[in-house]
């Protein structure tokens, strides 16, 4: 009768490490689906307001892939289990690959009415400053994490999307756009201008 | 020692064959030809909350996170989108027809987000980046849905006009009437 007892509580014990196992299982190997959780709805504070006048002449949208990597170092033994992932994992520790979708806007800032307007009889003479940057735009809809292996900080992903961001801005710098963004904006000034004297649409002196 | 390594044997032939995930090359780029005037940016703030308190009997434990995060909005109008009919020119007086103001602009700079609290207890999973990213997404949503509310387009439509106005008068015309087209989302 004793041993029946023994033999019960051995299986009840056998039966609940097993659920205890499959719970383990559950919460921690199967995170939560992505689609499944919705933020709580918080309001939005107006930090700043401002005035300003920026013309956007040229849109250039990029993607780049932006990739960090953490190996193995040397190895140990064939006994630590570390050692055995090192296998499945070809030999890589830690990876977070991002994908980043931006957005660089060319045109002219206007906000400090830095610009001139002489007329006379015959002509209008427009004087503009120099076509630029206005915007670098990244944001959390246009980005995707396409590898995410191993556990990464926040800190770690914001300065990926950082440098995704520089990259996208130097890729814009590398195909010139301002000549372009010079060539819409005398476009978009013609059609905003209708008169019959001559227009002349110059820009002030690059610095 | 000889049985470990047998095992470390069989597991490398079963996955040494198979090809590691390759990281995607993108070489795409568009260029576009665009004509915005924005006239209003509004920095806002938002706290992306999430409380992934366990309902399943078989969680335990909760999962918690509050993201700071700031987006930069413009708004102004779409001057490619202006008509020949749109500007009448009279003498010294001009009369332009301007389209809706919208939103021209939509930033969040990661430089201007932080995590201010993310808390994990029992045997729940930490939060990915790929989670994280998809509260984000959702923040992003419901800001872009929240910012009509604020009156920004009114705005833009206020200082499109007060700069075309100004514009036109330096030019030399001596009466600017700037009309604009129905507004759908002004508040």
């Amino acid at each position: 009768m004793k041993n029946e007892y023994v033999r019960l509580l051995k299986n009840i014990f056998v039966l609940g490490f097993l659920v205890f196992l499959v719970v383990l299982v559950v919460n921690y190997f199967m995170p939560a689906g992505d689609t499944e959780l919705t933020i709580d709805n918080t309001p939005i504070h107006i930090e700043s307001i401002k005035t300003i006048a920026e013309i956007s002449t040229v849109s250039y949208k990029d993607e780049v892939v932006i990739d960090t990597v953490e190996y193995y170092g040397e190895f140990t033994s064939v006994l630590d289990p570390d050692e055995w992932m090192r296998v499945l994992n070809r030999g890589i520790k830690r990876r977070l690959t991002l994908i980043i979708q931006g957005e660089v806007k060319y045109g002219i800032d206007l906000t400090n009415k830095n610009y001139s307007v002489v007329s006379n009889k015959d002509s209008i003479w427009v004087t503009l400053p120099q076509p630029k940057i206005l915007d670098v735009i990244i944001s959390p809809s246009k980005n995707e994490v396409f590898q995410e292996q191993g556990s990464w900080s926040d800190n770690t992903r914001r300065k990926l999307e950082v440098k995704a961001k520089f990259m996208i801005q130097k890729n814009a710098d590398a195909i010139s756009l301002q000549k372009k963004a010079k060539e819409n904006t005398i476009r978009l000034f013609k059609k905003l201008i209708r008169t019959p004297r001559a227009l002349i649409i110059k820009f002030e002196d690059a610095k | 020692m000889i049985k470990y390594s047998l095992y470390f044997a069989i597991i490398f032939l079963l996955f040494g064959c198979s090809e590691a995930t390759p990281v995607p090359i993108s070489e795409v780029h568009e260029v576009r030809n665009i004509g915005e005037l924005s006239t209003t940016e509004y920095t806002v703030g938002k706290i992306v909350k999430l409380d992934d308190t366990a309902e399943e009997w078989y969680k335990f434990g909760d999962r918690k996170l509050l993201i700071h995060c700031k987006a930069k909005i413009k708004a102004g109008v779409d001057l490619s989108k202006l008509k020949d009919d749109d500007i009448k020119v009279s003498g010294t007086s001009i009369e332009i027809t301007l389209p809706p103001a919208q939103v021209t602009l939509f930033s969040m700079d990661p430089n201007l987000m932080r995590t201010e609290m993310e808390s994990v207890t029992g045997l729940r999973s930490n939060f990915t980046q790929k989670e994280k990213n998809a509260f984000l997404i959702q923040g992003e949503e419901s800001i872009k849905k929240d910012i009509l509310e604020t009156g920004i387009l009114k705005d833009a439509n206020n200082n499109a006009e007060a700069f075309l106005i100004d514009f036109y008068s330096q030019m030399g015309f001596e009466k600017v009437s700037v009309k604009r087209t129905g507004q759908k989302d002004e508040k």
